[in-house]
């Protein structure tokens, strides 16, 4: 699905991301709030779908090579945090859905997770 | 939907609290954030973490929470299923992921927000 | 502030530079219907051991001193330039960046080249090693202070990085509890790497390892200093912090162990999955701790033709 697609999905509101980096497409998800467990995937997922809100969510994707990120439950996002993701050409959105929902809904469009690796 | 038919359904390993599969689950939460699960998750619901240390069982009294489900094949710590004995809270387990048991869960019916 | 961190920034500095900000411009070429005679008052004149040879604005050789000297010492009584120079000689874009083109000196041990411009392909300068020294300084002085630019100068540190380019050190300091920071030495080492050239893979193994060493310094540790050594064939990361240490290595190493406190795993951390990454992302790993003193964690990467692909394991230590 593109990203456009998931911010519909999600009804998220992009803090960072060109128009055109919007039709960028993801096929593969790191979800959770632990970020040496997103580290640990052998494929490089598409998108970080995670209630952690600070900069270590923007540096674990950077390090991570994982390209647009989703914070979940509205958690606040500091303007530091927007500024990195544009240094880094990350796109950056909040969703006020759960993890629990977002996960369900991303899963229903055909987003799966990457191998952890052996 | 009873703990026993998710278990059954989605092939659940349990750690703890084989006795107390009768109890029903409505909603899930996924969360590794302890405040995150106090300050957010539905009582009665059904905890979704790779956490497995003895404090999750600390939370799930406090939101008297279905069953804890640990992702990705990590096994509760000694200290947390003495704990998890003591105060009658369901442990379950998987090899999923976080991201696909929450998606199979849904797709069951179990709701989120 | 140790000289060690500023060297850092001038790394940074260089990763930066292009060949079109550092090269000569207004570049003495000769024809190459000109004679070795008039090339030898050229080079005196000008105080130059080479030069290119261009017909027009198209560059078709490079002469040199040595091209001369070959020359006087022959019996020949006169010849063309065309017919001594070096045809088809090496040649950089004005676009590459200036770190590649240090590369190139060192492979082939020239000590000139020839700059064109990536579209036309035409002549637009060149560049020496002498040209990149000087160019890495004019950049400095905007950067840094007199004194420390005089500091540099009389460590001979220029001179030092050409000739060494082929091992770079990059240098950083972490501080303990610093949270906006904490991850950034390691993001940054990455965007160096990569404009290095170095494989992706190999990049991201490193990223990780030393993401999640930097991360357990800053959350665990007082302070730690961070350096990779890059040579041709490994990558070697050492990370040395001063705080409690760890008692157990071998248990710290367990996937899932843990020492983490609730505010820790508040942060995203305390998986117990950061060792076991660093050791599933290199190829060695040496561990040491002190309790009350530090740890000492060394990564190292192999990264010659037969390095791990991503995906195998890597492990053992
Ligand atoms: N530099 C250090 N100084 C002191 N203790 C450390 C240091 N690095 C690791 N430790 C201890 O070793 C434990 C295991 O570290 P590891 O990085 O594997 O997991 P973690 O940091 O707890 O969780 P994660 O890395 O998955 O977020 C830590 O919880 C901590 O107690
Ligand atoms: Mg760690």
């Amino acid at each position: 699905m593109t990203l456009r697609e998931v911010v519909e999905e999600l009804s998220a509101e992009v803090l960072h991301g060109a128009e055109e980096e919007l039709n960028g497409t993801v096929a593969t998800v790191a979800a959770g709030d632990l970020m040496s467990d997103v580290l640990t995937r052998a494929t490089i997922a598409d998108l970080l779908v995670t209630g952690l809100s600070n900069m270590q969510t923007i540096r674990t994707a950077t390090v991570a090579g994982i390209k647009s990120i989703v914070i979940v439950r509205g958690k606040p996002v500091s303007p530091q945090m927007i500024d990195l993701a544009r240094e880094e050409d990350l796109v950056l959105m909040v969703t006020g859905m759960k993890l629990f929902e977002a996960a369900g809904r991303l899963w229903a469009r055909g987003l799966r997770t990457g191998e952890t690796r052996a | 939907m009873t703990l026993r038919e998710i278990v059954e359904k989605l092939d659940l390993q349990v750690h703890a609290g084989a006795g107390r599969m009768e109890v029903t689950v409505a909603r899930g939460y996924m969360s590794d954030m302890l405040s995150d699960v106090i300050g957010n998750a539905p009582i009665g619901g059904l905890w979704i973490t790779m956490q497995k240390h003895k404090n999750v069982v600390a939370v799930a009294v406090m939101k008297s929470l279905a069953a804890i489900v640990l992702v990705q094949g990590r096994v509760p710590e000694e200290d947390t299923l003495r704990a998890a004995e003591e105060e009658e809270v369901v442990i379950l387990g998987t090899t999923m992921s976080a991201f696909a048991l929450a998606a199979r869960l849904h797709d069951l019916g179990i709701a989120g927000d | 502030m140790a000289l060690t961190a500023k060297f850092v920034k001038t790394q940074e500095l260089l990763f930066e530079l292009r060949v079109a900000d550092v090269m000569r411009r207004d570049v003495i070429t000769v024809r190459p219907d000109q004679t070795m005679t008039e090339l030898r008052r050229i080079l005196r004149d000008h105080r130059i051991s080479g030069t290119p040879v261009a017909a027009g604005d198209e560059l078709v050789g490079m002469i040199t001193i040595a091209d001369l000297i070959a020359f006087l010492n022959s019996d020949e009584e006169e010849a063309l330039i065309g017919d001594k120079m070096t045809a088809n000689p090496d040649s950089l874009f004005s676009d590459q960046l200036l770190v590649h083109a240090i590369q190139q000196f060192d492979a082939t041990r020239f000590g000139r080249f020839p700059v064109l411009d990536p579209r036309s392909r035409k002549l637009v300068g060149i560049l020496t090693k002498g040209l990149i020294i000087e160019g890495m300084l004019r950049a400095m002085e905007q950067a840094f202070q007199e004194e420390e630019i005089r500091q540099y100068r009389a460590s001979h540190i220029f001179e030092d990085m050409v000739a060494e380019y082929k091992e770079i050190y990059l240098t950083y300091e972490l501080v303990g509890r610093d949270f906006d920071r904490a991850g950034k030495a390691s993001t940054q080492m990455k965007r160096n790497l990569k404009r290095l050239g170095i494989r992706p893979d190999i990049i991201h193994r490193l990223a990780v390892a030393s993401y999640e060493a930097e991360m357990n310094t800053v959350l665990y540790a007082e302070s730690g200093v961070m350096e990779f050594r890059i040579a041709p064939e490994e990558i070697v990361m050492r990370l040395r912090d001063r705080g409690p240490g760890i008692a157990d290595v071998e248990k710290a190493k367990q996937p899932g162990y843990s020492g983490a406190p609730e505010w820790v795993r508040e942060m995203g951390f305390g998986a117990g999955m950061g060792i076991p990454n660093i050791i599933k992302c290199a190829d060695r790993i040496d561990l040491q701790s002190t309790v009350g003193v530090g740890t000492t964690l060394s990564v190292r990467i192999f990264t010659g033709a037969g390095a791990n692909r991503a995906g195998d394991e890597g492990g053992g230590t």
